[in-house]
């Protein structure tokens, strides 16, 4: 069933897709400069809950983003899935030098990803309504759908070719990134903001709770002392260009998008696949897409959750994937720091992965000492600089079993990839 | 543009949907048209139906449906070769609002924590891709692009057979939001006046055409291209449209089929009765064609604006309507406009037009 011969013809066909513009607002920083300044210094933005009362539950800790409020010219929204998205996206649109005029704004889409989305305005409004036992209406009906921040971003930048909403659960921002490439190499359109953003909800707070699943200390992802997760919250924005469209307007180019995989482990709504299956076919079909050799990774930016099953799943995969070669790359999780940011979780580690590629500098994996049997690998307990620079990649998994590896490569010039 | 020249059929389909879905009597076309009961049993094993909510028992019935009408069984290689795209407006919302419910009237520790993993917008894709054991490509969105993605994907080679639809639930809070803009009737049992809202479920098998005439599937309809685009400015209402934009979505289209407005036989339109939809569509039509319009199709008309089901009810519509476009292979004479268009408008401004044609193997 598989045409090789196809897949070499598609990839030369295709155009190729580069990062142009970033924008991040996170609990480590609500620009790309601060959350670069505290990725790469390893400081954690996780503190007390003050988005809502923790009393009902053992965790009292996440991820919050402060300072954020309405965007510019919208005074009066008050989703904060909104803000968030706005604050990245407006950030990615100002970093990459575009302007949005009429012929550019028709080849422009919008690609959105996002979990929580309208749920987070909506669980505010069953609570008041519980209060006061008003029976007012939530909203008309694009408040109940997560793609009215696509249309809103649609509106904000005048772009006019398309907007799409992933909603993978908590591998959605990386869902994005994989829909935006396809729209741009496949001539669909020659710039793309792809922007996640998740707030920190009460209603994803109670269910991680609920499932036993959040850390009562810290987030160490790939310790043996791993607890659980600590959620967290954020907007990440990323500016996809074809290759030859950025060259012409000589933008600055941080990275490319080589490749991507989407797969679904098919096993369990909530509990990974012990075998990885769906995390090892995302990877594996990643690596093809981007014409990549296992042995080439210079670094894996990890969903690394802190969740006992999670984590090795993900190392299952890893380590199934890239052999004994593991040992020698450099895997980190940034989660410790900014906490799981749910749908914006893959494009803001996917930020900080076109950042670690930019900079030659690892993110560490927060709280991390001891590693778990079986697994001594190099899990990068503090920031460092990388010597091989050149393929780099970022993992999403998700609730409903959704799995997706997105690989970004160092961009080099024309002449120099000719050599 | 690039064409990789391989070939999408839609090979089955399945649907759930209200009763006397298919009605032109406007007398029984309520405003609001509920599944009184989810038919799943006979396609379903009855435990694994228990542990999926009514959303997902919904798309499992479509997919099951859709599967067997192409007969088509996701076993060994097919099954690692075979993606799902999915969409939904609001969710999984029965689950969601008892859980919220829950939460806040009892607390959290009287929630069931089992319920929390099933108000994600992926509950019902996974649960369905789980059950199938669909392993390839793996997507839930909120929007009109679920069969332009899975074709894209076919076309890319992550992909040989693609499941591609939609489904939403009708809940007394997602009711109470199209009342809130005036687009139903506050009595909701009232004959629908233009605009009816509907639930259910419709999932399309998409496959790469080679394979399907390997295994001798029977083909409905070609996928020729696809395109998405989005209507300015976003005012917020549910459907407001311009007619530019429409037209231009369209006209790129054909663009990249290298098709010519002349081609096209039938028109299939996203047309929902949402005041003013109508005459914007028709001035974008005008755009395109001229005065000359193709025949027309207005499936919404008949079974009511389907959420997230919609677009792929669209496409469906156009499949079939290919059928009565096929060339006349009696006279032998080829069919002078065999291509057919079908448009799936969406919230908040969310435009995809499809350009199909009769399977090219039957001829």
């Amino acid at each position: 069933m598989h045409e090789t011969n196809t897949l070499v013809a598609l990839a030369k066909a295709r155009t190729p897709v580069v990062v142009t513009g970033l924008g991040v607002a996170c609990a480590i920083g609500l620009s790309v400069p601060e959350f670069t300044s505290n990725l790469f210094s390893g400081k954690s933005g996780i503190g007390s809950v003050e988005g809502f009362s923790t009393d009902p539950y053992d965790c009292k800790q996440a991820g919050e983003v402060r300072g954020v409020g309405p965007p510019r010219g919208m005074e009066s929204e008050r989703d904060r899935t909104v803000w968030l998205a706005c604050k990245a996206a407006d950030e990615a649109v100002q970093d990459s030098g575009l302007s949005f005029t009429e012929n550019l704004g028709a080849r422009t889409a919008v690609v959105i990803g996002t979990s929580v989305a309208s749920v987070f305005a909506f669980f505010k409004w069953k609570k008041a309504r519980a209060k006061s036992e008003s029976k007012g209406v939530f909203g008309s009906p694009p408040y109940l759908s997560p793609a009215r921040v696509a249309g809103i971003l649609c509106e904000r930048f005048g772009v006019s070719g398309g907007s799409m909403t992933a909603v993978t659960a908590c591998s959605a921002g990386a869902s994005a990134i994989a829909m935006a490439t396809d729209l741009i190499r496949l001539d669909r359109a020659d710039v793309v903001i792809a922007c996640a953003a998740d707030p920190l909800s009460e209603v994803s707070f109670s269910g991680f709770s609920g499932l036993s699943s959040l850390s009562m200390t810290v987030s160490r992802p790939f310790d043996q002392r791993r607890s659980g997760v600590l959620l967290g919250e954020g907007g990440g924005a990323i500016i996809l260009e074809g290759e030859h469209h950025a060259r012409t307007r000589r933008a600055r180019i941080y990275a490319a998008v080589a490749g991507y995989g989407l797969s679904n482990d098919a096993h369990h709504p909530t509990q990974p696949d012990p075998a990885a299956g769906g995390a090892i076919r995302s990877i594996r079909s990643a690596l093809a897409d981007a014409g990549v050799d296992a042995s080439e990774m210079n670094y894996i930016n990890a969903h690394g959750t802190s969740t006992k099953y999670n984590d090795l799943m993900e190392l299952t995969a890893v380590r199934q994937i890239y052999g004994p070669s593991v040992g020698h790359i450099p895997i980190s999780s940034i989660k410790p720091m900014i906490g799981h940011t749910l749908g914006a979780a893959g494009m803001i580690e996917a930020a900080a992965t076109v950042l670690a590629l930019y900079h030659r500098q690892l993110p560490p994996t927060l709280n991390f000492e001891c590693p778990i049997e079986g697994y001594e690998y190099d899990f990068v307990p503090t920031s460092r600089p990388v010597e091989e620079a050149n393929i780099m990649s970022s993992h999403s998994f998700a609730f409903g079993g959704n799995a997706a590896c997105i690989i970004f490569t160092k961009h080099r010039a024309e002449g120099e990839r000719a050599k | 543009m690039m064409r990789s020249g391989k070939i999408v059929l839609l090979t089955g389909y399945g649907s759930l949907l209200p009763p006397n879905s298919s009605t032109k009597d406007h007398e029984i076309r309520q405003a609001v048209r509920r599944i009184p009961e989810i038919e799943a049993g006979g396609l379903v094993v009855s435990t694994k139906l228990r542990r999926m909510d009514r959303l997902a028992q919904m798309t499992m019935a479509a997919s099951t449906t859709a599967l067997r009408s192409a007969n088509l069984s996701l076993d060994g290689q097919v099954a690692l070769r075979t993606g799902v795209v999915f969409n939904t407006w609001f969710g999984p919302m029965q689950t969601t609002e008892a859980y919220i419910t829950s939460i806040v009237e009892q607390g959290q520790k009287l929630t069931p924590a089992s319920l929390y993993p099933l108000t994600v917008p992926n509950a019902s894709t996974g649960l369905v891709t789980m059950e199938l054991k669909a392993l390839g490509p793996n997507l839930t969105i909120s929007g009109s692009s679920a069969v332009r993605l899975a074709v894209d994907a076919i076309r890319q080679d992550l992909a040989t057979v693609m499941l591609a639809g939609g489904s939403d639930e009708l809940t007394p809070t997602v009711v109470d939001s199209f009342k809130s803009c005036g687009l139903i009737p506050a009595d909701e049992k009232a004959a629908a006046r233009g605009f009816a809202l509907a639930e259910g479920a419709i999932v399309l098998v998409l496959e790469e055409a080679c394979y399907a005439e390997r295994r001798r599937a029977p083909a409905i309809a070609e996928i020729v291209e696809c395109a998405s685009g989005n209507s300015l400015p976003y005012t917020g209402a549910p459907f407001d449209f311009r007619a530019d934009y429409i037209a231009r979505t369209m006209r790129c289209v054909l663009e990249r089929a290298e098709v010519g407005a002349c081609d096209i036989g039938a028109f299939v339109s996203g047309d929902n009765g949402a005041p003013g939809l109508a005459a914007v569509e028709r001035e974008a039509l005008i755009k395109v064609f001229g005065e000359a319009l193709p025949e027309m199709r207005y499936p919404k008309c008949e079974i009511g604006e389907l959420a997230g089901a919609s677009g792929s009810g669209v496409v469906l519509q156009a499949a079939l309507t290919a059928s009565e476009l096929a060339p006349n292979t009696r006279s032998g004479r080829r069919n002078r406009r065999p291509y057919l268009l079908a448009n799936c408008y969406e919230l908040c401004g969310d435009i995809t037009t499809v350009l199909l044609r009769p399977p090219s193997h039957s001829e």
